[in-house]
């Protein structure tokens, strides 16, 4: 559907808020319902704790880390802590 | 006994925290076997992330280019202000790169993400693509790893195809007009679209569940 006949269904005739509202609903529909699921890696780097989450995230589904409880370099769901280690890290955030 | 590594996660404002448990006894520097710490060593690509995001722009997923120490990006000043760019030592690729056209950067985090072309250019036997992405008081190191995919469809005018399916554009038209009955104060009207918008994206996802279901009371699971 192109965004002509979304506005025509919708009864406007101001694309700029149609669009934006659209982006709006394209979100939510991720938070809630999942529709579009995306990957991306990102190295580790060996003393830094911090990691930038992607920007265009809406909601995280899933974090694999390489060689997670296993030899073959396979990748395996992690757990989240609950409270912070007690061992702080020098990069901070 | 095992090697294996172990590790966990979380989460402080708009980044991740991974730590790796102490695979080692080490008393005497106050570090205890199995506290989290830090990671210990690099593992390229270690960490992948799965996420969902809004689908207002799509890309091609071969024609990427990935960066390294001779494709780049970093920041540079462009009439007083700090922007985004990226350099290709050696090839002139300017033509690829079209002004007020998108780009799409995965794999670096915080600069991951949709950035629309500012200027491209082919100048001293380097292609530099600047974009329209302001950086604020960061002094960036090059950015050497990552891939920039050049071939992007986003959503921009009423002839913008939307990348949904067409059920679920069922779905956002009430979302839209949800919005518009709030906008105008009719909230009577607003909560109503807003209950249909619900109940399609909800048959929706019925409709991905196949087979029975089982359903347990909460006394029945103590």
């Amino acid at each position: 559907m192109k965004v002509q006949e979304f506005m025509e269904r919708v009864g406007t005739t101001s694309t700029g808020r149609a669009i934006a509202y659209l982006k709006d609903a394209m979100e939510d529909m991720n938070i809630y319902s999942e529709t579009h699921i995306e990957q991306d890696n990102i190295s580790i780097v060996s003393g830094q704790r911090f990691y930038d989450l992607p920007q265009q995230m809406v909601k995280m589904v899933d974090i694999r880390i390489k060689g997670h409880n296993n030899n073959q370099d396979s990748y395996r769901s992690i757990p989240r802590l609950m409270n912070e280690p007690k061992i702080k890290d020098s990069d901070g955030v | 006994m095992a090697s294996n590594k172990s590790y966990a996660y979380y989460v402080k404002g708009d980044k991740i925290a991974l730590v790796q448990r102490n695979s080692t006894d080490s008393n005497a520097t106050g570090e205890s076997y199995h506290e989290f710490k830090s990671p210990t060593e690099a593992v390229t690509n270690g960490i992948e992330i799965e996420y969902t995001r809004a689908p207002w722009f799509e890309y091609d997923h071969i024609t990427s280019a990935s960066l390294s120490s001779s494709s780049y990006l970093n920041n540079s000043s462009v009439d007083g202000i700090n922007y985004l760019y990226y350099t290709l030592v050696g090839s002139n690729v300017a033509s690829t790169y079209v002004v007020n056209d998108y780009v799409f950067i995965k794999g670096i985090g915080k600069w991951s993400g949709l950035h629309k072309i500012k200027t491209s250019a082919y100048a001293g036997g380097n292609t530099v693509v600047v974009f329209n992405t302001r950086v604020h008081a960061d002094n960036l190191s090059n950015i050497e790893s990552g891939t920039i995919y050049y071939v992007v469809t986003a959503l921009e005018d009423e002839n913008s195809e939307i990348q949904l399916s067409s059920f679920l554009s069922k779905a956002a038209v009430y979302y839209v007009k949800a919005k518009m009955a709030e906008d105008s104060g009719a909230l009577d009207l607003k909560e109503y679209f807003m209950k249909e918008y619900r109940k399609v994206l909800s048959r929706h996802e019925d409709s991905r569940i196949t087979g029975m279901r089982k359903v347990s009371s909460f006394g029945m699971n103590r």
